[in-house]
Formats: C-alpha cells, sequence, structure tokens
C-alpha cells in the first residue's frame, strides 16, 4: 500500500490527513497518481493540480515527471504558513 | 542544535548552553517568537501548527547551514514548535554565535526571515467565529527578499 499524505489544507478536502492507496501498478508516475487521486475525489483533482502544491516522495521533493513505488510515502504539499 | 517539538523550550537554558557551546565567541544574540494575540473579540484563541516529520527538520536544517557560511557562525540554535499553541505561548527560539555582533544581529534577523517564509509549518489560525488555514504575509516575504538584494 502506498501512503497519500495531504498536508496543510489540503487535508480538508480530502477528508483525511492520510490515505492508503492500493496503486494499480508497482511503479506509477506522481502525475498519475494524483490523476487517480483526483478521480476519487473532485475537489482534491482541482487543489492538487494547482503549480504551488509541490510533492514530496519518502520526505524527498521530487521534480515533476518522478514516479513513485507500492510502498512509497506520497506527500502533497500546499504553499507553506512559514514558521 | 535544531529541534522541531511540541514541547515547550527554555530561553534562558538554551541561550545558556549555546554560550557554552560557542566557547570564545565574542557575541550571542537571541530571539523568541511567540503567538499574538489581536485583542478584538473575533481575535486568535490559538494557532495550530502542523509539521511533516522530518521533511520540516530537515528543510531547517538547511537554512540553518546557510545562516552558518554566510555569518561565520560559530554556534546555532533553532527551537520551533509545533502542535496546538495558545496565545501567549512561545513558538520559536533562534539563537546565535560568533566572533563579533555584526554577524550575530544579522544572522538572527536572517533566520527570522526565511523561517516566516519558507519553514514547512502550516498554520490554522482559530478565533470564535471559527478557524482558517494562514500563509506567509506580503511583508514576510519581502523582508526575506531583502537579503536575496543585500548579498548582490
Amino acid at each position: 500500500m502506498a501512503r497519500i499524505l495531504f498536508l496543510g489544507r489540503l487535508a480538508d478536502s480530502a477528508e483525511a490527513s492520510e490515505w492508503s492507496v492500493d496503486l494499480p501498478q508497482s511503479t506509477m508516475a506522481v502525475d498519475a497518481i494524483r490523476a487517480l487521486i483526483g478521480d476519487r475525489n473532485p475537489y482534491l483533482a482541482e487543489e492538487l493540480g494547482r503549480a504551488t502544491v509541490r510533492v514530496a516522495v519518502n520526505g524527498e521533493l521530487v521534480l515533476p515527471g518522478a514516479v513513485a513505488r507500492q510502498d512509497d510515502e506520497i506527500a502533497f504539499l500546499p504553499p507553506v504558513s512559514g514558521g | 542544535m535544531i529541534s522541531v517539538q511540541s514541547e515547550p523550550f527554555d530561553a534562558a537554558i538554551e541561550l545558556a548552553n549555546l554560550l557554552r557551546e560557542a566557547g570564545d565567541a565574542g557575541a550571542a544574540v537571541s530571539f523568541v517568537g511567540v503567538v499574538r494575540g489581536e485583542g478584538n473579540e473575533d481575535g486568535v484563541t490559538q494557532l495550530e501548527l502542523q509539521q511533516y516529520p522530518g521533511f520540516t527538520q530537515g528543510r531547517i536544517e538547511q537554512i540553518a547551514s546557510e545562516a552558518r557560511k554566510r555569518f561565520g557562525l560559530e554556534a546555532l540554535t533553532i527551537i520551533h514548535r509545533y502542535g496546538t499553541l495558545r496565545v501567549g505561548e512561545e513558538i520559536v527560539f533562534v539563537a546565535a554565535a560568533a566572533a563579533h555582533r555584526r554577524a550575530v544581529f544579522e544572522a538572527v534577523d536572517y533566520l527570522m526571515d526565511r523561517l516566516k517564509t519558507e519553514a514547512p509549518f502550516w498554520k490554522k489560525e482559530v478565533r470564535p467565529s471559527g478557524s482558517r488555514w494562514i500563509e506567509a504575509r506580503e511583508s514576510d516575504v519581502r523582508d526575506r527578499q531583502r537579503w536575496h538584494e543585500a548579498q548582490g
């Protein structure tokens, strides 16, 4: 199972701060994972699609085009509030 | 020493620890940030700060490393709390030691400008009327940018 984390305001739309998702393939592009989540939740689809939302895989920020694996932790980070 | 923690800290003890660590440094400065209330009926009663465990610490360590190099610091402590914090509670402690005072005044100012805009926290202000997620203020962003210009 992949752990999908929704930080900040994204958890409001996701209705949870974390989802466990069985990815349909053992390796998937992060963009495809984003689309899969968006299919389940149209509010999230819109928010996750914003350029200001960054993605981290296993705690490291990734560029568009990155991939993730079945047991990875994929976090969606909206713009930070700062300290 | 960089710590992201939910527990309160004791600024006096942390400054004393830093001074001990800094050995023969001639100057040290410390800063404490406190949750502000707004005094009116619908003022903020508490702040909820969310971190991303590991990630938040890592990013703050990176910022600290850049400050150490830029200002030639002998020692540096950053403590940032997360969780539910009430008005009047201390949120953040930044202290630096170096050979001379100009570097430490600037380093702590620099670090607060960077933390206010870049530290990976997500904050919710809780008021009697409800809660709302907040973003860095424009004045904080401008303050952060002046360090780009200063560097030239």
